[in-house]
């Protein structure tokens, strides 16, 4: 375990490296470069933010020490402050991670709950009649545009019927409700944002965890257990399902840049004060140290996202563990 | 030729006719304004209605689907190229040449595309090259693992070896003998793509930051629709529904590909 944990370190290394890089270059990617764009193209940015942008990224000096510059800040968390408000990029940031965290654990969660009986049971009835049907409607489900939900959800739910809040994560005059009563107003105010965001992944894993179960039936001990006697109910959620989750661990950490870039058009839709929320916004208002440190940490979640997915599948698997360290 | 692959073929093809025939199909000028027939309901002179401005809605999803299809394909094809051309670079070559580019990949991979395209659009203006540009260059990574994936199982096979032993240069074989075997696997991935592109380009406009009006796309159709719901639902549907069929195409033949390819 601890050689594979020195490997996978060794490997994230050069990745985390290589992010700050791309990112570098995407702020470079201005003709003429950043400061260019500022005072030619948006006059919403004043000179001083121009001043403020060249001192923060060191413009005025050559394009490496910009960059190891820029770096050695990074590192320390440090990316500058906001040219909206003064605040520090890292604050705001840190202040939206836990709402985009709670939206998406809450469709994850969901997702898993729909997805995990959805692909068990088309694959122990492959072909069937069930098979093909939510075959078709997870397939028509995968191409609908999710901000296109969004709005036909929010004008059915929200205007029309007016069963459900139409943005933000709490309504006006809140403050004089018990604790029970505002949990209650956050947890209707997610209906519309969560379902949505369900509705869009749970395709993916639903199928994924088809052909996973579908390829452990095929397995010997899969034979064994029917030999032996045991229910189909048994075979299916005891011996297959368990062994076919072992792949999902490494699909729920593929899924973490899917996720993040997925709730910038939700939280902008939704109004929910958000990461996704806070990118949009700040590009809108060109608001450059906070659009790089979401790009910078965006990135860096995701690369943990896969360390993690990868550690749990060596603990969850002993195979891995043992084919890691003979290598 | 299976179902699906069928299936989807009809769709993208009326879908692609649709956009080339536009100015024949569209019974007024997309940009047209006619304020006193402003958000007229469907039917009548106007088969979709018209708009807040009284433009044809018809007219302007015809040559909305101009620009989503091209931005889409275009996109698609840059993507394509670059995969291929990184990943049979990386998978022939070998050695630190390999592992640079696949480094470079896992790189790419962990920015969420979404987070990438927003900060390159801060950077450049949304204009239709730039758009293409930017969705291309985040979207090759995929394919570059195919490919170089296909040509490592392929490149010490006899026939390879046997194109070495006549003096083939490393090009040609690369180009005559490897990549042709990696076209179904590229298909698949390619036509998938296609409709991720769409769903990007349309994700865009609908925000704001994609095709800029007064130029039509169905992402910015569907983003005026939305501010007029209450008074127009023919403004959300339809954008919504070409959006949703010309998707349905790509991954309908993106399946089909694949089952004829198993």
């Amino acid at each position: 375990m601890i050689g594979l944990l020195a490997r996978r370190l060794a490997w994230t290394l050069p990745v985390l490296l290589g992010i700050t890089v791309v990112s570098f270059f995407t702020m470079h990617l201005a003709p003429g470069g950043p400061t260019d764009v500022i005072t030619d193209l948006n006059i919403k940015i004043s000179l001083q933010a121009k001043a403020e942008l060249v001192k923060l990224y060191g413009l005025d000096r050559p394009l490496p020490q910009q960059y190891l510059a820029w770096l050695a800040r990074c590192l320390r968390g440090d990316f500058g402050r906001s040219f909206k408000d003064g605040r520090t990029v890292s604050t705001k940031i840190a202040e939206r991670i836990p709402v985009t965290l709670t939206i998406n654990l809450a469709a994850l969660f969901l997702i898993l709950l729909a997805a995990i009986p959805l692909g068990v049971s088309s694959a122990a009835a492959e072909g069937s009649l069930w098979d093909h049907g939510t075959g078709l409607f997870l397939f028509i489900l995968f191409a609908l545009p999710s901000f296109w939900v969004a709005i036909l959800g929010l004008d059915l739910f929200g205007v029309r019927l007016a069963w459900l809040p139409v943005s933000g994560l709490s309504s006006l005059g809140i403050q004089p409700l018990s604790m029970m009563e505002r949990l209650a107003d956050g947890a209707r105010h997610l209906i519309l944002p969560v379902g949505v965001m369900v509705l869009g992944g749970l395709t993916g894993y639903a199928r994924y965890l088809r052909s996973s179960v579908l390829n452990v039936l095929k397995q010997d001990y899969i034979r064994t257990a029917v030999a032996k006697g045991l229910s189909e109910k048994a075979v299916l959620y005891r011996h297959a399902l368990r062994n076919a989750l072992l792949p999902f661990i490494t699909l729920l950490g593929l899924s973490v840049p899917g996720l993040l870039g997925g709730s910038v058009i939700l939280e902008s839709i939704f109004a929910i004060p958000g990461m996704g929320r806070l990118f949009f916004d700040s590009v809108m208002s060109r608001d450059y140290p906070v659009i790089m440190g979401l790009l910078v940490l965006g990135a860096v979640l995701t690369l943990i996202g896969n360390l993690l997915a990868d550690l749990a599948y060596a603990l969850a698997d002993p195979r891995i563990r043992y084919e890691e360290e003979a290598g | 030729m299976n179902k699906t692959l069928a299936a989807g073929w009809i769709l993208l093809a009326g879908f692609a006719l649709a956009a080339l025939a536009a100015p024949w199909l569209a019974p007024a000028d997309p940009g047209e304004i006619h304020l006193e027939e402003a958000l007229a309901p469907p039917g009548g002179g106007h088969p979709l209605g018209t708009d807040q401005l009284g433009r044809d809605l018809w007219a302007r999803m015809l040559f909305g689907g101009r620009v989503s299809l091209t931005v889409a394909s275009v996109a698609v094809l840059l993507a394509v190229t670059l995969g291929v051309a990184l990943g049979s670079v990386a998978g022939y070559a070998g050695g630190w040449v390999d592992l640079l580019v696949m480094r470079f990949t896992d790189i790419m991979l962990c920015f969420p595309t979404l987070f990438l395209i927003l900060a390159s659009v801060a950077f450049l203006e949304p204009s239709l090259f730039n758009l293409v540009a930017i969705i291309g260059a985040t979207s090759w990574m995929e394919v570059a693992r195919l490919v170089r994936a296909e040509i490592l199982s392929l490149k010490e096979r006899e026939f390879i070896l046997a194109a070495r032993g006549f003096g083939a240069s490393g090009a040609r074989i690369v180009g005559r003998h490897l990549l042709p075997n990696a076209l179904a696997p590229v298909g698949v991935s390619a036509t998938l793509g296609l409709g991720s592109a769409v769903f990007i380009e349309s994700g865009l406009s609908f925000l704001g930051i994609g095709i800029q009006p007064p130029t039509p796309s169905w992402g910015n159709i569907l983003a005026e629709g939305r501010a007029t719901l209450g008074v127009g639902w023919w403004l959300s549907l339809f954008p919504g529904l070409a959006i949703f069929g010309l998707v349905l195409g790509c991954n309908l033949l993106s399946e089909g590909l694949r089952k004829l390819h198993d």
